[in-house]
């Protein structure tokens, strides 16, 4: 009677079998989020191409739709997300060096500052639609305000932050994951894992940093 | 992590930068100055936190790669609406 060898528990490998160090895989995975950023900035591109084509044409559409963004709640929101890179980059560095539970700390906090985001967010398209301005062109503002392009300007503001939403909801998520990890565990795993999703969630903060400018900073001067 | 915390400085004040420039009557300019101190801040971020300085060339490689098709999408794009 033949019986099956049973095999030993193998040891956690330190990197997988397809990769011939530690080093190259994680040059792999760093590069693949990078590819993968840029493919996720070309989408946000499309929509910036979009804003540029449609200011070019309606200047005062989109001068007014800017004025009546609240500044203070983009700006804050703004300061929300630069902070947040800066507590994960130090996350980052303190996993670095072997300071697994200030590298917890750092990231749980950065998962709150993106909820903060988020909460900001929320109450702005609450704002929004008590004035009127709904996703589509609907809304009292729009009978209000016949200036063409007025329903243009506000979808693509809803499209770009609504986006970048997601962006931020999904980068909550994996930074939390790595948060719960952290409070177990700090191997070279957990580290690597943290730095690539450190990339991502400053990829998100660049984005924001240009959507600002874009929807509520620039008016343009057109009256 | 003195640097990040220098970083985070810049950032700031390019900020701060940013809101108060806003409020010049710069016309048109107005967008294209914001932008690019934008992309000031998007490059302090890009070096600092996301490490680009000491990555691999490849990592900025596809950095660069991206940044030259945004501007290229975005740039055709709106100066054919603006040489109509």
């Amino acid at each position: 009677m033949v019986r099956a060898r049973r095999s030993r528990v193998a040891e956690p490998k330190e990197h997988a079998d397809h990769f011939e160090s530690i080093e190259r895989q994680v040059r792999a995975a760093t590069l693949g989020m990078w590819v993968f950023i840029a493919s996720e900035a070309l989408f946000f591109a499309a929509l910036f191409a979009l804003y540029g084509a449609y200011r070019a044409d309606l200047p005062r559409a989109f001068s007014q739709g800017i004025e009546h963004n609240d500044l203070a709640l983009g700006t804050t929101n703004t300061v929300l997300l630069l902070t947040s890179s800066l507590t994960l980059a130090l996350a980052v560095v303190h996993l670095q060096r072997g300071k697994t539970s200030n590298a917890a700390l750092l990231s749980g906090g950065t998962a709150m500052l993106g909820l903060a985001f988020l909460g900001v967010k929320t109450v702005e398209y609450l704002h929004h639609f008590e004035s009127g301005v709904f996703p589509g062109g609907r809304g009292a503002y729009f009978d209000a305000h016949s200036v063409d392009g007025a329903a243009i300007f506000f979808n693509l503001y809803y499209l770009a932050t609504g986006l970048h939403a997601l962006h931020v909801i999904v980068g909550v998520l994996l930074v939390a994951s790595v948060t719960l990890l952290l409070m177990r565990r700090g191997d070279l795993r957990v580290r690597h894992r943290a730095e690539v999703i450190a990339l991502y969630w400053h990829f998100v903060d660049v984005v924001w940093l240009f959507l600002w400018p874009m929807f509520y900073l620039s008016r343009g001067g057109a009256q | 992590m003195k640097p990040l915390w220098l970083a985070y400085a810049a950032l700031l004040s390019l900020t701060l930068v940013s809101l108060a420039s806003s409020l010049l009557p710069l016309g048109r300019a107005d967008l294209s100055v914001a932008l690019a101190i934008a992309a000031s801040k998007a490059s302090v971020v890009g070096l600092y936190f996301m490490k680009l300085r000491e990555g691999s060339v490849s990592a900025r490689v596809a950095a660069l790669f991206a940044l030259a098709f945004v501007v290229l999408l975005v740039g055709f794009s709106t100066s054919d609406v603006l040489t109509r």
